[in-house]
């Protein structure tokens, strides 16, 4: 079968073709062309009568209780016989009145009973509810058996919650969109039409199908239906429920219900177009029921006859082509179903939810003040009703609708409508129904129908006790529910309407006999009564449309006017006419307008002819057609009924104003000189009011421009009424933000306990001045402001007038003149000098410490009234010269005095003094300062300063002296600067000096690298060596002297020896001494060199040398003394760049160095560790890179002194040397501005020697490492 | 027809054409059991239906030129 989505897809398309059919109609009824205005579509219309109930029910009654489902339209066709007069009345009345809802018609005609209009509407929601119950029952029941889904209570309740959003928004979107409730919904009346249509071709579909394909027609299927075991079934009046009583209940529960079910009056009244549709809908409705009733028996024997559990019977329409496997034809039967059920809920739940909130809503928020905001929106509240009403429905569906076929939950609202019958019949038809009669015969039929079928259907639901049925409640089996009094025999529905009927008639009755209605009610039940009487409109348009020829009638009017005058004099007249009218230019005019015009015409004629002769001149006959007059009378009988006053009253307010219209022009001239004096007087007014708008403008303009904030706030609440511009600029709001709002929504008071208390005062005083209070400024800056305020009343409201000053910078400055006074005061108490106040005459008004401790007095004393004069000379006559003074001008500075103290001690005093404004009164102000200090201080000044010139003069002359040997000296300078001039000039020739002597420097280096060679190999080992030979010769054991020759030989050899080693030594000495000799001057010369180098400010051949080079040089040359020593040399060579140097400079420095080293291990005497590390590297010291040469020994070291004067010229450790080498090496490599330096960690402990020497910027790298030993 | 449409127009007619009809759609409970079979009340009860609907049908067009000649007639009576 069918998916739930595609089933609900199509049921979808399907509400949507239908808002889009209301759509259409409703915008082509506002261009003036409504379809929906036509007999037929009303008489379709009404089929919303025909619901799923009918749809499915039918067929289920007849297959329990045979044709007694005819009775739920028979009723309808019977009672149709009245509608040319009930319904029309009816159509009438809600004309006139434009009545909204049954609810509406009833209280109309009782009083406009407020009350009779709720208890109808709680009738019609309460007894309706199982009705749209039923609807959504059969809704879901239906998609569960075409989707055939398994009917777990889960998935229906899914279905029926989505069943049920679905009604209430097609509910909103078709008959709620709007809020006027007296619209017409010619859309939806459309969309009902075509469901009545759909519903109708499905039933017919499914009916000829089951007749003429399943079977072969009705005589086929009864002829069958005639032998089968459920025959019986359907024998109308044998089973229990079917008993004659039983069928007439049925008859007036549906004679009733098509009147008076809320949807029902809804399409039949309040949707009437025109009472003319009414006749067609009194055959063309019934045509409709006989129509889709006509196969309800064959389907129902049908089913039966197919061996369909009757249970079942409801949805026979379905299950029999589901059965035949017509799954389209299903679909067109489920729509048909559906299109009944939703119908019927749309009108239900619209009209349910007018009447609830016109009668149960409004009236609530009209008693509740605090609900009163709820009116703007009335609209949401309506579809809130829509929405409670359809899910009360679908609630009752769940609760109680189980245990009821489609047909027995329809039967139980139509006897809820059934009590609208009494009050509305009667008060159609009897003047003398009332209020109190309808009130109490609805309430009582309403009661009873609760008691009698409502209790019973909760009892069947379990929620109350059976016994409740049988034993009746407390036991009371005479008020059992549905055998009440005692009653039986009759079935429940009989039962309900019996017993309903009988209290809700009676009621009535006795209420429209024992109360008499107010005057207006009894003018409503006449208009109601004679509503169809003659004179009363019939079914006349409520508008009337432009379709009179204006052309058509002038030339009538001029014909006429003719007779009197000449035909352009008439002309004239009847254009006047329509001119004055604003006729002229149309071509079309309504009958109002034509009537206007008659009278107009006819009073332009009474002008030359009189009345009466001008209304014969234009009888009506001649003016207005047939079917015009026809038009106007009914124009006038609209206006008659909308005054809402019956004939007689009517005629009696028509002479009272014609007395009083008499009476009126005997006053009228009276009235006349009245209206003279009046006019004097408006005009005096007018001056009055015009001088007020001026003053009111001026103080307007002065509140706006005022510097002060002005505001108007409302007593209660603080509303802002008025605010004015400085007010705007102080808070920093805008006026347009302010108006209307309170101080607290502003958040304007700091604290916002303040207005209270600014009232209270307000009310305590009367009026209020210089109060203080914090606003809040809209940018959250906190300012003090000093209010004034005043209540006054503007209209009907206690206002405050409230005028305030921004006083924040005040406030500041009294803060910040407390502080300066603060200051003040400390300044004066604890001055170190003394302050006091006094009075011109003396008297000491005021002190500081300083001044007690400065006169030696104590505070009593001067309480005591001590005296400014007691502290001068001459008891005042001084402090009288100074107050002299002082007066001439105005204030004194320093002024000396000597004053004396408590004890009569004088002392120097300065004294500032100024007039000043003390306590109201001319005081002097004295700054006193004792200066005896100052005074000394100056004594020993003047001392100094004549010793200070004393030696100022003598220094003077020694600096003189100085001077003129320092000028002496400064021409001796200049001589010299001259004579240096002369020299630079020659300077020139030092270049050739220069190379000259580089090239004598480098042979002298060679020279001296020769000599230190030598001087190694003049160390005396050789002799020392001999010394050795000789001393073992000496020794008998070498050479044993066997004999005495030998001995004798031995001893001329020792001789030899002994001269020999004497001549060695004597040569050696020599020798050395040569070499000293060479080596001092050759020092000499190299020194020299240098010196002269220096001199021609030439720092020598430098050239880019890398110092690995030179270092393995000077270890080369000096290898062979070094190895002769035993001593170990370890080099560690890192690559390092070229430096700028002088080659064979730095390698005599080296050697130098490296021979101190071998040397220095020579003094230590060890045999071992003798050991000698030189190494290079590249460091980098304050941004710039050096070549760092590190040689260290294992010699004798030196001590701190020693290493102090290493360097100094002539300074030497060693007994022969020169001092000169680390000397001349020193300041060689300063000079290049490197460095060199000795360390040593004391005697015995070795020496290193650093040398360093910058790297030329832009050389980097070097060789690679060379490390060898 | 002009006749039935009188006749709708008049109270007292209708209160009598309900009795009627009324009355013949009760008879068949008094008649007996067998004029409640299904096959018999059907045939019954239709055919009254449609005499229902027949008379208001054709009283229907009657009834609204009935009325125009109504209103022609109070129109000549208040015509000066």
């Amino acid at each position: 079968m069918f998916s739930s989505s595609l089933l609900l897809a199509i049921t979808c398309l399907y509400m949507g073709l239908l808002f889009i059919t209301a759509l259409v109609v409703e915008r082509r009824a506002q261009g003036g062309k409504n379809p929906s205005n036509h007999p037929v579509v009303y008489s379709l219309s009404l089929a919303v009568y025909c619901t799923s109930w009918t749809y499915y029910g039918s067929v289920g009654k007849a297959a329990n209780s045979g044709m007694l489902f005819l009775t739920i339209y028979l009723g309808p066709t019977l009672v149709s016989i009245f509608w040319w007069t009930i319904l029309r009345q009816m159509v009438r009345i809600k004309n006139t009145y434009r009545i909204t809802s049954i609810a509406d018609f009833i209280s109309l005609r009782y009083d406009k009973s407020q009350a009779v209009a709720a208890l109808a509407t709680i009738i019609a929601l309460v007894g309706l509810t199982p009705y749209i119950a039923l609807q959504l029952k059969a809704v879901v029941s239906t998609f569960g058996i075409l989707t055939q889904r398994p009917e777990s209570e889960a998935a229906q309740s899914n279905v029926g919650i989505l069943v049920v959003a679905l009604m209430i928004l097609f509910t909103v979107v078709f008959g709620a969109r709007r809020i006027d409730p007296t619209e017409r919904h010619q859309g939806l009346v459309m969309a009902v039409v075509l469901e009545s249509v759909v519903k109708l071709v499905a039933f017919l579909a499914v009916g000829i199908f089951v007749t003429y394909y399943l079977y072969d027609g009705f005589g086929d299927i009864i002829a069958r239906f005639q032998l089968s075991p459920w025959h019986k079934l359907m024998i109308t009046g044998d089973g229990r429920d079917s008993s004659y009583l039983t069928w007439a209940s049925y008859l007036v529960l549906s004679m009733s219900a098509i009147m008076f079910l809320p949807r029902q009056f809804h399409v039949a009244v309040v949707e009437n177009f025109d009472e003319r549709h009414i006749p067609t809908a009194m055959w063309l409705f019934p045509v409709y029921m006989i129509a889709i009733n006509l196969f309800v028996v064959p389907m129902a024997m049908t089913g039966l006859l197919s061996g369909h559990p009757v249970d079942k019977a409801d949805m026979f329409v379905l299950l029999l082509p589901m059965a035949a496997g017509q799954q389209w034809l299903s679909l067109m039967v489920f729509l048909g179903g559906f299109s009944a059920a939703t119908a019927m809920i749309i009108l239900s739940s619209m009209t349910l939810s007018t009447m609830v909130t016109n009668h149960l809503f409004m009236p609530l928020i009209s008693s509740f003040k605090q609900l009163g905001f709820l009116r703007r929106y009335l609209l949401p509240c309506r579809w809130m009703a829509i929405a409670l009403i359809i899910l009360s429905g679908y609630w009752f569906e769940k609760a109680v609708g189980e245990f009821y076929l489609l047909v027995n939950i329809g039967i139980m609202s139509f006897a809820a409508v059934l009590q609208f019958a009494p009050a509305i019949i009667g008060g159609l038809y009897w003047r003398r129904g009332n209020k109190p009669g309808a009130l109490m015969g609805m309430s009582a039929g309403f009661a009873m129908w609760i008691y009698t079928q409502l209790i019973p259907a909760f009892v069947r639901n379990g929620w109350l006790s059976p016994a409740l049925l049988t034993d009746g409640p407390w036991g009371l089996k005479l008020m059992a529910p549905e055998h009440f009094l005692g009653v039986t025999g009759l079935d429940s529905v009989t039962h309900t309407v019996f017993w309903t009927m009988l209290v809700n008639i009676g009621l009535y009755l006795i209420g429209a006999l024992y109360f008499k209605g107010s005057d207006q009610e009894q003018r409503l039940a006449e208009e109601f009564v004679t509503a169809l009487r003659p004179g009363r409109t019939l079914g006349a348009p409520v508008v009337r449309q432009a379709d009179i020829n204006l052309s058509e009638k002038k030339d009538l009017f001029e014909k006429r006017l003719a007779r009197y005058f000449p035909s352009s004099r008439a002309k004239n007249i009847v254009d006047d006419c329509i001119m004055t009218l604003g006729l002229a230019g149309k071509e079309w005019i309504s009958i109002t307008e034509l009537a206007e015009l008659n009278s107009a015409v006819e009073r332009s004629l009474a002008g030359s002819i009189g009345a009466a002769a001008a209304h014969s001149a234009l009888p009506e006959r001649m003016i207005f057609s047939l079917t015009e007059s026809l038009a106007l009378s009914d124009v006038y009988a609209r206006k008659l009924a909308e005054l809402r006053v019956p004939p007689e009253e009517l005629k009696r307010r028509i002479d009272y104003h014609q007395e009083r219209e008499a009476l009126l022009n005997s006053q009228a001239e009276e009235m006349a000189t009245q209206i003279m004096e009046r006019e004097r007087e408006i005009v005096r007014r007018q001056e009055v009011e015009q001088a007020l708008r001026e003053s009111e403008e001026r103080y307007r303009t002065i509140l706006q421009t005022a510097p002060n904030a002005i505001t108007l706030t409302r007593l209660e609440g603080g509303q802002y009424l008025e605010a004015n511009e400085a007010f705007c600029r102080i808070t920093g709001y805008p006026r347009e933000e302010v108006l209307g709002k309170t101080p607290f929504e502003l958040n304007l008071l700091a604290n916002p306990e303040d207005r209270q208390r600014l009232i209270d005062e307000l009310k305590e005083k009367g009026e209020l001045i210089g109060f203080e209070l914090q606003y809040r400024k809209k940018d959250g800056t906190i300012i003090d402001a000093l209010l004034s305020a005043r209540g006054l009343r503007s209209g009907r409201e206690d206002c405050l007038l409230v005028v305030g000053t921004d006083i924040t910078a005040r406030k500041q400055a009294e803060v910040m003149l407390k502080e300066s006074e603060e200051k003040y005061r400390n300044l004066f108490t604890f001055a170190p000098v003394g302050i006091a106040i006094t009075a011109v005459g003396g008297r000491v008004l005021s002190y500081n410490d300083a001044f007690l401790k400065m006169f030696k007095y104590d505070d009593k004393d001067l309480s005591a009234g001590m005296n400014a004069r007691d502290f001068y000379r001459n008891s005042g006559a001084d402090r009288m010269e100074m107050l002299n003074k002082l007066m001439a001008e105005g204030q004194l500075e320093n002024y000396q005095e000597e004053l004396f103290d408590s004890t009569g001690k004088g002392f120097p005093a300065s004294l500032s003094l100024r007039v000043i404004q003390y306590e109201g009164q001319t005081c002097i102000q004295t700054i006193i300062r004792d200066i005896t200090e100052i005074k000394k201080l100056e004594s020993a000044l003047m001392d100094y300063a004549e010793n200070l010139e004393m030696m100022v003069d003598r220094k003077t002359r020694e600096l003189k002296a100085a001077n003129e040997e320092l000028s002496a000296v400064i021409t001796s300078l200049e001589e010299t600067r001259e004579q240096l001039a002369v020299s630079a000039h020659q300077a020139g020739m030092a270049e050739l000096a220069v190379s000259i002597l580089h090239n004598i420097g480098n042979a002298v280096n060679s020279i001296n690298v020769r000599l230190s060679r030598l001087d190694g190999n003049l160390s005396g080992r050789d002799i020392i060596s001999l010394e050795k030979i000789h001393n073992l010769l000496q020794t008998e054991e070498m050479i044993p002297a066997q004999s005495p020759a030998q001995a004798d030989r031995r001893g001329k050899l020792i001789k030899y020896f002994d001269a020999t080693i004497a001549s060695f030594k004597e040569n050696y000495q020599r020798m050395r001494d040569d070499h000293e000799f060479m080596k001092r001057g050759l020092d000499h010369v190299i020194e020299t060199i240098s010196l002269q180098q220096k001199y021609a400010g030439i720092r020598g051949s430098e050239t880019p040398e890398n110092l690995n080079d030179l270092l393995r040089d000077a270890l080369d040359m000096l290898m062979d003394s070094i190895k002769k020593r035993g001593i170990a040399v370890e080099l560690q060579q890192n690559p390092v760049p070229p430096v700028m140097i002088n080659r064979n400079r730095m390698v005599q420095i080296l050697i130098n160095i490296i021979k101190n080293s071998y040397e220095a291990i020579d003094q230590t005497g060890r045999t071992t560790d003798h050991k000698i590390n030189l190494s290079t590297t590249v460091e980098k010291e304050d941004g710039r890179e050096y070549v760092r040469i590190v040689i260290a020994d294992t010699g004798v070291g030196g001590a701190p002194d020693v290493l102090i004067k290493a360097f100094r010229f002539n300074f030497s450790t060693k007994g022969r040397g020169s001092g000169f080498g680390l000397h001349d090496a020193a300041n060689y490599i300063n000079a290049q501005n490197g460095s060199i330096d000795m360390f040593s960690e004391g005697p015995g402990q070795g020496t290193r020697m650093v040398i360093r020497l910058p790297i030329p910027k832009g050389e980097h790298g070097g060789e690679q490492p060379n490390n060898s030993n | 027809m002009r006749g039935i449409g009188h006749l709708m127009k008049v109270p007292g007619s209708t209160a009598l054409a309900f009795g009627l009809v009324w009355l013949l759609l009760s008879w068949p409970f008094w008649a007996g059991p067998e004029y409640r079979e299904p096959g018999f009340l059907l045939s019954y009860l239709f055919i009254i239906w449609i005499f229902l609907v027949g008379v208001p049908a054709l009283a229907a067009g009657d009834s609204v030129s009935t009325r125009a000649e109504e209103n022609q007639q109070e129109d000549a009576g208040t015509d000066v």
